[in-house]
């Protein structure tokens, strides 16, 4: 097998291009309507500083045309993101963010969450109510996840975590919100998500752990946090992998019948396998 | 990275000389950090890892031109936390132009320090590996990202990404050598670069992407003997006198993505999408042996190989939805995946190779029925086939492995829109698999939850959640019950949040570990129950003085203990408008196993305005 890896990326050229070409494109901006803002003061006043209207989208290209509402005010007579049904608000928003954001058919889309239960078109929603465990010292994204998913923000609070909020992690570093409903799972016989930053321990190898491709990094990991060390899901090693490896040469139990066992549930058995998620010298993980 | 830097800092201040009528916001804090540490200092490295000295606790600058004003410029947001020393860095930019183009950078750097042991230290023996963990690891990550996102018209968007990370410092591991142990130095010296050039484009009905990614990595992997070892034996004629372990190691990945959303009407929309990855490792790899074995004898002295791995994924995913009615509406997915993996190594001249393959075939079914705005009801149904080809040695047989899944969710939610929010839940899914052993081979779920949001700012919710997990070839269960309660009300002045979560947890095998000709029967029974309790709480007591604290109770007991209780307080203080003054104190009090802590930190910060 001969592989000569030769991707060179030009880091420097890359850099001043792309702040060059930050300079280069620009849209003109539209007026926003002033009749809306003449009743409605406050929420026109926070879009202004938002990007929505510093765009100049108009009002009514979210809340559809106003003539009606116009002749009867009132909630009835307009697109108002409150009481209408998920889906009729979010098609609102996809209508220019379809191509990112399918959020009519992702996993939140699905539950009933309309796009504005997490994004503040208007800055003023924002809240702090709900707030799960962390969701006050969280950053955003992160926080607006943990109003809801309260448990899986609770994990994160155990001993040893995976410092969401810190360093760049955050909910989404792992997670699509807007991803399909019935891609379930993270793994599909490669981490993607775990990989991007645990490239170490993601391979290829020439010696796989089994475990790794057939149930990926979350059969021996729980990821959020665990009261074990290294995020495990059992805090003995050795009970670990007695779950998988119920048959082992007969040293691992002692070379003597007569004498006690050598290895128990408090083996760590990384201690000699030391390369566990893989190796490319040794078939026993050794080295 | 220091071109970089420069560019941002001339930018900077170019704006802020023209910033006379323009809305220019700026902060620096600069903070001064003591830390009275009782206990074990490596637990603490390792859980909080904040020390004394001068930080720069947090620097923000925020620049929006009126609009119009800038052609280049709507929004411009630098913040940077953390620097001189804290374990956590982080410098952000982001600048925008809506609707035209989008530039951020984001710089972190974290420190990692992992120097635990698990088991009383007088018990710990190496030879029985009977609880000592003797790996350790104070290692930085460093991570560089460049966005760029340019829209050239409102149909078009293109999108640049340049992401640098590196990891370096110092771990230590362990060498299994004729019968002994020895610990080596293991220098962590890694770097990845990866660049992502993508591009949309809309049409009316249909909006079509193209992402390309390239990524290397670099690992130079080295283990070597720090100093002549008798091994963890003295006892044993084991001895080492030399060792070293050299594998460089460099691979190469490419990945395409193709995506198609097509809305051929206002009822109707599918997604497809292909990605192919393609990844290609090399190493060389050299060791260096000198000392000799359990029965006295030299060890070889030294080997060489090199090898490589190759991996390709394709995958092709579909899903299209309906809506039949105003209040019915239909889903329906397909993914087919494979991954293939070869890998060689020659050793001395000795050849061995690896392959496997994985196919994996998904369908999906989903619907939801909203008969009015308060009730939805929704009901899905999975299947994953999985096949798995697996050789592990040149010379040994393909295994084949199917693992067939199956799971389903029934989801009804009530709002009638006066605040109340109740929903239930249930779902199950098994696998059907003779070598998923650490995986559950059947899951069921129960979830509910009720909340209810007054006008007057307060807030509160409950949730219930029953896990049941077992794996019948493996002979494991586990169950799991989380109650979470948060209670939150918010005023001009006032806001306060607090909550409870409790979690039950207990795992239930037996395992008969087989051995040669001997059996052993390991009970595993575990139990964990953490109780966290949080409270924070903010008072504005006057325009200029504001009150902030929290406190966090974590209380792990069962077959492991641990506790934690984490207090905050903090008084900030802007005297004038271009002053602020804060006082923070922060209290730490851990205990695991053998290792405890107990830490105060005060901090005084001040803070600059502009």
């Amino acid at each position: 097998m001969c592989r000569k890896p030769e991707t060179k990326i030009p880091w420097r050229q890359v850099l001043w291009v792309s702040m060059l070409a930050c300079s280069v494109w620009s849209l003109p901006l539209r007026a926003n309507e002033p009749m809306c803002a003449a009743c409605h003061a406050p929420a026109a006043q926070a879009l202004a500083s938002q990007p929505h209207g510093r765009m100049g989208i108009a009002c009514t290209a979210c809340h559809g045309d106003g003539q009606q509402h116009l002749a009867a005010p009132g909630k009835a007579s307009i697109l108002g993101f409150s009481d209408e049904p998920a889906s009729e608000q979010s098609a609102a928003c996809a209508g220019c963010h379809a191509a990112a954001h399918p959020a009519d058919a992702d996993a939140h889309a699905a539950a009933g969450i309309a796009c504005t239960a997490c994004h503040a078109i208007h800055a003023e929603k924002k809240s702090p109510l709900n707030a799960s465990v962390d969701a006050a010292t969280l950053p955003e994204p992160s926080a607006t996840c943990a109003r809801c998913h309260a448990a899986a923000a609770a994990q994160f609070a155990h001993t040893e975590n995976h410092v969401l909020g810190r360093a760049g992690v955050q909910c989404t570093s792992c997670h699509d919100p807007h991803a399909a409903a019935v891609r379930t799972g993270l793994h599909d016989g490669f981490d993607t998500q775990c990989e991007s930053c645990h490239a170490e321990v993601a391979g290829p190898f020439v010696y796989e752990h089994g475990a790794v491709r057939v149930e990926g990094c979350g059969a021996c990991h729980a990821s959020h946090g665990s009261p074990n060390r290294h995020l495990l899901n059992v805090q003995e090693v050795g009970a670990l992998c007695y779950t998988c490896h119920a048959e082992a040469p007969q040293f691992h139990v002692g070379f003597s019948p007569a004498a006690p066992p050598r290895f128990g549930l408090d083996t760590v058995c990384t201690n000699c396998h030391v390369a566990v998620h893989g190796s490319n010298l040794d078939r026993l993980l050794l080295k | 990275m220091r071109l970089f830097a420069a560019a941002v800092l001339s930018a900077l201040a170019g704006l802020a000389a023209a910033a006379d009528d323009r809305d220019l916001h700026a902060d620096v804090e600069i903070g001064y950090r003591t830390l009275s540490l009782d206990g074990d200092a490596g637990k603490y490295d390792q859980h909080v890892n904040l020390h004394s000295g001068l930080r720069l606790t947090g620097a923000s600058l925020r620049y929006t031109p009126g609009a119009g004003d800038s052609w280049w410029l709507d929004e411009l947001d630098v913040s940077a936390a953390g620097l001189g020393g804290d374990p956590f860095q982080d410098i952000r930019l982001d600048l925008r132009k809506f609707g035209s183009h989008r530039l951020r950078y984001q710089h972190t750097r974290a420190d990692y320090v992992y120097a635990d042991v698990f088991t009383d230290p007088g018990a710990v023996s190496a030879s029985a590996s009977n609880g000592g963990d003797f790996h350790h690891f104070d290692y930085q990550r460093t991570h560089d990202q460049l966005d760029l996102e340019v829209r050239p018209g409102e149909r078009l968007r293109l999108l640049l990404g340049v992401d640098r990370y590196r990891r370096d410092g110092d771990s230590t591991t362990v060498l299994d050598l004729s019968r002994e142990e020895f610990h080596l130095d293991k220098p962590v010296d890694e770097t990845s670069r990866a660049l992502h050039v993508g591009v949309e484009y809309r049409w009316d009905a249909a909006v079509l992407t193209l992402d390309q990614r390239w990524r290397r990595v670099d690992n130079d992997v080295r283990m070597q003997l720090a100093e002549p070892s008798e091994g963890s034996d003295p006892a044993a004629l084991t001895r080492l006198d030399d060792y070293l372990l050299r594998q460089d190691l460099a691979y190469d990945s490419r990945e395409s993505r193709v995506a198609l959303l097509v809305r051929p009407g206002k009822r109707w929309d599918v997604r497809a999408e292909i990605l192919r990855a393609e990844m290609a490792l090399d190493f060389d790899t050299r060791e260096t042996t000198d000392g000799v074995d359990f029965a006295g004898q030299p060890l070889p002295v030294s080997s060489r190989g090199d090898g490589g791995a190759d991996r390709d994924i394709l995958r092709l995913d579909v899903r299209g939805g309906v809506a039949l009615t105003d209040t019915l509406r239909l889903e329906a997915s397909v993914r087919d995946s494979q991954v293939d993996q070869d890998a060689d190594l020659v050793l001395d001249a000795a050849l061995d190779a690896t392959d496997w393959r994985t196919r994996t075939r998904r369908f999906g079914l989903a619907g939801e029925w909203r008969p009015s705005r308060a009730w939805s009801l929704r009901a899905a149904w999975n299947s994953d086939r999985r096949r798995v080809r697996d050789r592990q040695s040149v010379t040994a047989l393909p295994a084949r492995v199917n693992t067939d899944e199956d799971g389903f969710l029934v989801a009804l939610a009530y709002r009638p829109g006066n605040g109340l929010s109740v929903r239930l839940s249930a779902e199950r899914s098994s696998i059907d698999d003779p070598f998923v052993l650490a995986s559950a081979t059947d899951r069921r779920r129960l979830k509910a939850s009720l909340g209810y949001r007054w006008s007057n700012g307060l807030d509160a919710s409950i949730a219930h959640a029953v896990t049941q997990r077992d794996n019948a070839d493996a002979d494991w269960e586990t169950r799991s019950r989380q109650t979470t309660l948060r209670l939150g009300w918010a005023t001009n002045r006032f806001s306060l949040g607090a909550g409870a979560t409790l979690i039950g947890l207990d795992v239930d095998a037996d395992r008969r570990v087989t051995a040669g000709s001997r059996r052993v029967l390991f009970l595993i029974d575990e139990e964990a129950r953490a109780d966290l309790y949080d409270v924070s709480a903010r008072l504005r007591l006057s325009p200029a003085l504001n009150l902030s604290g929290s406190y966090r109770f974590y209380d792990n007991d069962g077959t492991r203990e641990a506790r934690r209780r984490d207090g905050r307080l903090e008084l900030a203080w802007k005297p004038v408008d271009a002053l602020g003054l804060s006082l923070r104190y922060r209290n730490v009090d851990f205990s695991e196993d053998f290792e405890r802590f107990d830490a105060h930190l005060v901090e005084l910060g001040v803070r600059f305005l502009y």
